[in-house]
């Protein structure tokens, strides 16, 4: 065994994990094209038509499983005319996006290589999961809350939530910051339980990625990383990301479970355009 | 492609993202880049500094104040998104941010301006006092000759009051130039 097998073994162990007639290489690639169509659909639709129809068209050629990677073949250049758009502020979702492209474009249906995507997701739910952890402790910013509160001064949906937990008083006293001159805060808040559930982040966050990392403790760090994600959608609704990571971490299940995710993806995916477009539906903030 | 070759890719790709954050956060703390951008996992940890309150002054080649309505409105809406797309990019590189870059894109968008200020605020938030900071940054531009050379002075400021628009004591160091302000002549 190579050295490159050991460490990809490390996260999905291709001999002890690996699923017979495994599927989920199929199933991602679905999800990802539905995933992307519907972001086009949102982003573009009203802007450039064409470009949210070709993504529509892709993905629907992507159904027929013998056309999944002619159909990602093709959305990579649209994908990679959208970074280099938004270049160099690429938020890492749409890099996320354009790595599993090329990835699932380069695997094809056979066991192995959906055992070598299984060992590539494993590894990248780790690495997403820790590092944000990591970085939030290297930056500081979590310890007093400070970044969270210029959050709440800004967007009602952080308000919402974390009405639970910062009095009254001080939400309209970051509120009354806005908007942010020299000057402006500061953005402090005298609570303790915003401190623990703001610190619980990246706690939560690098556990969830330590305990990945070791078999034993595998199950434990998806359900710590599951709740992460429930985090993301009810206090930043990161919708798009959500969907795509949840079907990333997935692939620490013994069984395609990615394949049950596409049709609650898709119905939510349908819903989040309705509201984007028919002002008649009750509004949703919501970031694709 | 053979397994091997695509089980090397996959642990190319993985070891590529265990090291990246690293490099990242040592290219924050060296260069200032944004924390956001660049795939360094540390979006939603700080607040990205805030360009606000800018004052565009245009000049012809008589050295005479041009308006936006003097301005053909193409070229004058081309000038904008060299403003806005300058700010992205101050913002992103940091410290790696060519700063000849504006002058360059203004006077490619419009042949009419031959000198320009443009003045704004950029906002940061003090880390251990949660209050947001700023310097007003007045950059001058003006064209050099006719091959593209332009002469680019930064130079900026503290601000302290809620309105940002109030100097606290002398120009501070400069961002291009220990003396506060710097000409630089270089081919565009």
């Amino acid at each position: 065994m190579n050295v490159c097998q050991v460490f990809l073994n490390r996260m999905f162990d291709s001999e002890r994990d690996a699923v017979a007639g495994d599927t989920l290489v199929r199933s991602t690639r679905l999800l990802l094209m539905i995933h992307l169509a519907a972001g086009h659909i949102v982003r573009f639709a009203a802007i450039q038509p064409m470009r949210s129809a070709a993504m529509v068209a892709l993905c629907l050629i992507a159904i027929n499983a013998r056309w999944q990677r002619a159909a990602i073949a093709l959305a990579i250049p649209l994908q990679i005319y959208n970074v280099h758009e938004k270049f160099p502020n690429v938020a890492n979702h749409l890099w996320i996006e354009t790595l599993m492209l090329v990835v699932l474009l380069m695997l094809g249906d056979s066991e192995e290589d959906n055992t070598l995507y299984r060992q590539f997701a494993c590894w990248l739910s780790f690495i997403v999961l820790f590092y944000t952890g990591l970085q939030k402790l290297w930056y500081g910013t979590y310890f007093d809350g400070q970044y969270l509160a210029t959050k709440i001064a800004l967007f009602h949906h952080f308000r919402d939530f974390f009405a639970i937990v910062v009095p009254q008083q001080e939400i309209e006293r970051l509120q009354s910051y806005v908007p942010i001159q020299a000057g402006s805060g500061p953005f402090l808040i005298n609570s303790l339980p915003y401190l623990v559930v703001i610190n619980s982040v990246w706690i939560t966050e690098m556990l969830a990625g330590v305990l990945l990392f070791f078999r034993r403790t595998r199950m434990a760090g998806f359900v710590f990383g599951m709740f992460v994600i429930i985090g993301i959608e009810v206090v930043a609704r990161e919708i798009f990301f959500g969907v795509l990571f949840v079907a990333i971490l997935l692939a620490f299940l013994r069984a395609d479970y990615v394949r049950r995710l596409l049709l609650p993806a898709t119905l939510l995916y349908v819903y989040l355009i309705c509201v984007h477009y028919f002002t008649w539906l009750p509004r949703f903030t919501f970031y694709p | 492609m053979t397994l091997k070759s695509k089980q090397r890719i996959i642990f190319g790709i993985v070891v590529t993202l265990l090291v990246w954050p690293l490099v990242h956060h040592a290219l924050v703390v060296r260069y200032n880049i944004d924390k956001w951008s660049f795939l360094g996992f540390s979006m939603y940890i700080t607040k990205r500094p805030i360009q606000v309150n800018g004052d565009l002054t245009l000049y012809d080649v008589d050295g005479v104040e041009v308006t936006s309505g003097e301005v053909d409105q193409e070229q004058y809406q081309a000038v904008e998104r060299a403003i806005l797309d300058s700010t992205r990019q101050r913002i992103a590189y940091g410290d790696l941010y060519d700063s000849k870059r504006l002058a360059r894109d203004i006077f490619k968008a419009s042949d009419t301006i031959h000198r320009f200020v443009f003045e704004f605020d950029l906002l940061e938030m003090n880390r251990e006092t949660a209050i947001f900071e700023g310097v007003r940054i007045r950059y001058e531009a003006e064209r050099a000759d006719d091959h593209g050379n332009v002469r680019v002075t930064e130079s900026s400021r503290e601000l302290k009051s809620p309105q940002g628009r109030h100097d606290r004591g002398p120009a501070v160091q400069s961002k291009l130039a220990p003396d506060g302000t710097r000409e630089s002549r270089r081919a565009a």
